[in-house]
């Protein structure tokens, strides 16, 4: 197990170099900087002076190589907009986007994986086919317009729930379930599917062989086995929920980080773009490699390839 | 000295597949009876029903297209066929107990061995904790797998083909059943692990007077561990007889072909015998015998009537017309 | 010395193989589930030829006939069947032309994706060692970073536009592709016909090209359609916040956005091309599920 964990770290850490000077090269790449920082009329020699003391006349891997230090340190720069530490507003945003995360996960968990297993142990009735036209329609809808249309649903026709904002649960179902809306089908997909496929195998038969009672076959000896490709969708997904925050925090006016980094691309405020590519890529990467620890717990067989 | 008691009487077993094409006859009247303390080979090729059968008698044929729809199963007195669900829950695994072909596929991958065999014995014993692994132990030297404490905490992907059938014969065994199904036990292993794994079948039946059905369509096995023999042909016994007899004396055309096709170590042959064509669609079964059209010896009866089932010798039961 | 074409003739095995491969895709098409099927071709014929049979010109709209609902809600007429957009402009043929923006970025994007993919997964899975090592990462790398994020990022430098679009997301969307082909590259290799291919003397490209690529159609085919649908929500996401198609060229997303401010007013100008999207993406998804089914019946991870 140690070996395992060891080497899916060392491919995690060289994941994130491999990310942050893809993330270096986009923002050489955006513009100078010193153009933009410098007042409207300046002369040339001014914005040479202004890119020469932001250290921009240096090569680029000296360039580089500053970034990545001060990175480690957790020194990311400041906004071009609001000259505040990138990494101060970023903490400030971060919770609130990890709080939406963790509701749609949650919905997606709860309503998906549950409906799922159903559907497969009750292959061919009606359950069935409600779940399978749920995990359709949910993968197909795009999730903004469903946010829109809950917005227009809820807020707009019935006055049920606020369209943005923080505070109380109302604020948060919304963008929860938009979020999570595409995630609920995949799981629901994928759990019907794992399960159908365990409830086949030999082993089960064994267990009811061995006299076991149905609700133990199921819960105890399908369910465990059936878990591991869900899990391993979850992750993957993960990084489709990170992606997905953006265009919900901008429906919903949500706080986060989502919303801070499309806001920041339009306002050309490249060292905030950046440094939001790079961590929460990073997140991304440590997500992976939590998820493929735990999945060597639930699976030993992977432990000890 | 073997006891005169019926561990199991089948009695004209019918079990049907009800699917869009039709209805599968897979076992259409089967009958055989087990003694206390006796192995029953069923023998016979892929799809003659033997599986089936098998898991008839414990009733898990699969759902929904599978169902008993016919005659009956006494054990020990009892007809399986009358008892309930949880009836039978608590039968299973207890008092029969079934080994499958394919020991990797049959153990849970994400459990230990001592789990799995532990949970034989916490359902239908009520002990727990300490008492279930001594128990487990036990069992585990029993079917002869060194080091117990050690191996009771391995999953069952690092032990060889060997070790996971003997587990899987721990389980089986674990709860001193009256009644041992072991369907295909000894395929899905090399030769000199099979003889290991029928030696310690029989040792076991010797000590605590454990009946069997061994399914099989390996004659070698038959001969090795089996007492009275049923041969299976398109979900009908053609013969059934002491496994002496088998060997020496068969009568069904379909008995004899089998064992032309076992190679002998004594003779030289330019190609081994193979008996042609195929088993009947059970769909729509002829109504005649049959084995016929593969049959070398047909007759005038043949064609058009299901041959009935006649004595032949002590114990000796076949089906044929021309059984002489 | 035979070569390796005189022996792969002498053996037939190419040819069976293409044989059975197109044998297969023309069997498989039999009994294709209808309805997706025909809303699929109903939108593409749309993106084909949508320009043509439409009545309003997509991109004017008369200030007057501003925010018009639909025909079967009071106000409305059938002169405008779906209503009206904010600027006048005529739901259903905005609606038709949009496919084409939809469908043409989609297409290209899955050909494009597929292609690096395929490239990808051949040369990691075939030629492993350090080769395999530095796509793997690399693929690593592309699969960790947010996808719509990077892509805003990227269309932000560069500049909105359609083929801009199909470049960042061709370039961003080929990973999923690379590593479940290079699963199916390893297996294969291990298939006597490629050990035979190679005991013939055919070199590495050959081997890759003639005899491991066509084996792996099947499921690029599969994976190219599930994902086409991915790609015309992550297209429709980016017009959505104004850095995919620019206006005035419609596009299911932009209209999306265009009727946010509106919903209480007008609900048809959101609703409308958020259907359209819909059906499109649900019915490539089923058709893709189908095809899955029917070409592969193992094929269970996805």
């Amino acid at each position: 197990m140690q070996r395992y964990i060891l080497i899916r770290v060392a491919q995690a850490l060289l994941c994130v170099v491999g990310i942050s000077i893809i993330v270096f090269l986009l923002s050489y790449l955006s513009g100078d900087p010193a153009v933009l920082l410098a007042p409207r009329d300046a002369s040339k020699a001014q914005v040479e002076e202004i890119r020469h003391q932001l250290g921009l006349d240096k090569p680029i891997y000296e360039q580089y190589w500053k970034y990545v230090s001060g990175a480690v340190r957790g020194d990311f720069g400041e906004s071009l907009r609001w000259k505040t530490p990138v990494m101060k507003i970023f903490l400030e945003r971060f919770p609130n986007t990890i709080q939406l995360a963790l509701a749609a996960m949650a919905l997606a968990l709860v309503i998906g994986v549950p409906t799922g297993v159903l559907s497969a142990v009750k292959a061919g009735t009606w359950f069935d086919s409600f779940g399978k036209v749920f995990a359709f329609v949910g993968q197909a809808a795009p999730s903004f317009w469903l946010g829109t249309m809950l917005i227009l649903l809820f807020s707009v026709t019935l006055r049920l729930l606020p369209t943005s904002g923080m505070g109380s649960w109302r604020n948060i179902l919304m963008p929860a379930f938009a979020l999570g809306w595409y995630l609920m089908a995949a799981l629901t997909r994928m759990s019907r599917s794992a399960m159908l496929d365990v409830l086949d195998s030999e082993y089960i038969k064994m267990a009811r062989i061995k006299g076991v009672p149905e609700v133990w076959v199921i819960l105890k000896h399908a369910l465990r086995n059936a878990a591991i490709p869900v899990v391993t969708l979850s992750a993957m997904q993960f990084v489709a929920l990170l992606g997905g925050t953006a265009i919900i925090e901008m429906i919903f006016n949500w706080p986060g980080v989502g919303k801070l980094i499309v806001d920041a691309i339009f306002a050309r405020d490249y060292p905030v773009v950046q440094t939001i590519v790079l961590i929460t890529s990073s997140m991304v990467v440590f997500a992976n490699l939590l998820v493929d620890i735990l999945y060597g717990y639930i699976d030993p067989r992977i432990r000890y390839q | 000295m073997k006891s005169t008691r019926n561990i199991l009487e089948v009695k004209d077993l019918q079990t049907h597949f009800f699917t869009r094409r039709g209805v599968i006859k897979a076992v259409d009247g089967v009958s055989f009876t087990l003694r206390e303390g006796e192995t029953l080979g069923l023998v016979g090729e892929s799809g003659c029903g033997k599986t089936i059968t098998s898991l008839s008698i414990i009733r898990l044929v699969p759902k929904p297209a599978g169902r008993i729809v016919g005659g009956e199963i006494i054990f020990d007195g009892e007809d399986l066929l009358d008892k309930d669900e949880r009836e039978m829950r608590e039968i299973r695994g207890k008092r029969i107990s079934m080994i499958l072909q394919d020991p990797m596929t049959s153990l849970n991958p994400v459990f230990t061995v001592g789990e799995q065999v532990a949970e034989s014995i916490r359902i239908h014993q009520k002990i727990k904790g300490r008492q279930v692994d001594e128990q487990v132990k036990e069992m585990l030297r029993l079917v002869g797998i060194p080091a117990p404490e050690m191996r009771m905490r391995n999953y069952p992907h690092q032990m060889s083909g060997g070790m996971r059938q003997r587990i899987v014969a721990a389980i089986a065994l674990s709860c001193q059943p009256q009644l041992l199904i072991a369907d295909e036990p000894t395929t899905a292993l090399d030769v000199t692990i099979q003889a290991q794994l029928l030696r310690l079948l029989k040792d076991i039946q010797t000590q605590s007077n454990l009946s069997m059905i061994v399914i099989t369509h390996d004659l070698g096995i038959v001969a090795k561990v089996c007492d009275r023999v049923a041969v299976m042909y398109a979900g009908r016994i053609v013969e059934s007889a002491g496994v002496r007899d088998i060997f020496n004396n068969p009568r069904h055309p379909y008995t004899q072909a089998l064992l032309q096709s076992l190679p002998k170590l004594d003779s030289t042959v330019d190609r081994l015998y193979s008996i042609e064509g195929q088993p009947p669609d059970l769909l729509n079964p002829p109504p005649g015998c049959r084995f016929r059209p593969r049959c070398g010896k047909v007759g005038d009866r043949c064609d058009g009537y299901y041959p009935e089932q006649v004595q032949v010798g002590e114990g000796h039961y076949v089906s044929c017309w021309q059984h002489d | 010395m035979a070569n390796s074409q005189q022996v792969g003739e002498m053996l037939n095995v190419p040819v069976m193989r293409r044989r059975a491969i197109w044998a297969g895709m023309t069997s498989a098409l039999r009994g294709v589930p209808i309805f997706p099927a025909a809303i699929l071709a109903l939108f593409i014929f749309f993106g084909l030829f949508g320009r043509l049979i439409v009545t309003y010109d997509p991109n004017v709209g008369a200030l007057r006939d501003s925010l018009t609902p639909p025909f079967w809600q009071a106000g409305g007429s059938t002169k405008h069947l779906l209503g009206t957009d904010p600027l006048g402009r005529d739901m259903l043929s905005r609606i038709v032309v949009g496919a084409s923006t939809s469908l043409q970025v989609g297409f290209f994007v899955v050909i494009i994706c597929g292609f690096i993919g395929s490239v990808f997964a051949l040369l990691s899975g075939y030629l492993g060692g350090w080769v395999d090592i530095v796509i793997m990462r690399l693929t690593d790398i592309v699969m960790s970073m947010p996808f719509l994020i990077v892509a805003l990022n990227v269309a932000a430098i560069v500049g909105p536009g359609k083929y801009n679009l199909i470049l960042i997301l061709g370039l961003m969307g080929w990973a999923g592709y690379a590593r479940i082909l290079r699963g199916e590259v390893l297996r294969l290799k291990e298939s006597y016909f490629v050990r035979l291919a190679i005991v013939a003397g055919c070199s590495k490209p050959r081997i890759m090209v003639r005899h491991i690529f066509p084996n792996i159609a099947n499921t690029l085919v599969i994976l190219a359609t599930l994902n086409l649908g991915v790609i015309i929500i992550a297209e429709a996401s980016l017009s959505f916040l104004g850095l995919g198609i620019p206006p005035p060229t419609p596009a299911w997303g932009s209209m999306i956005s265009d009727g946010r401010s509106y919903l209480g007013l007008a609900w048809w100008v959101s609703t409308f091309p958020g259907i359209a999207l819909f059906l499109v993406v649900l019915s490539s998804n089923l058709l893709g599920d189908w095809l899955r089914v029917r070409l592969d019946p193992k094929f269970r991870q996805l």
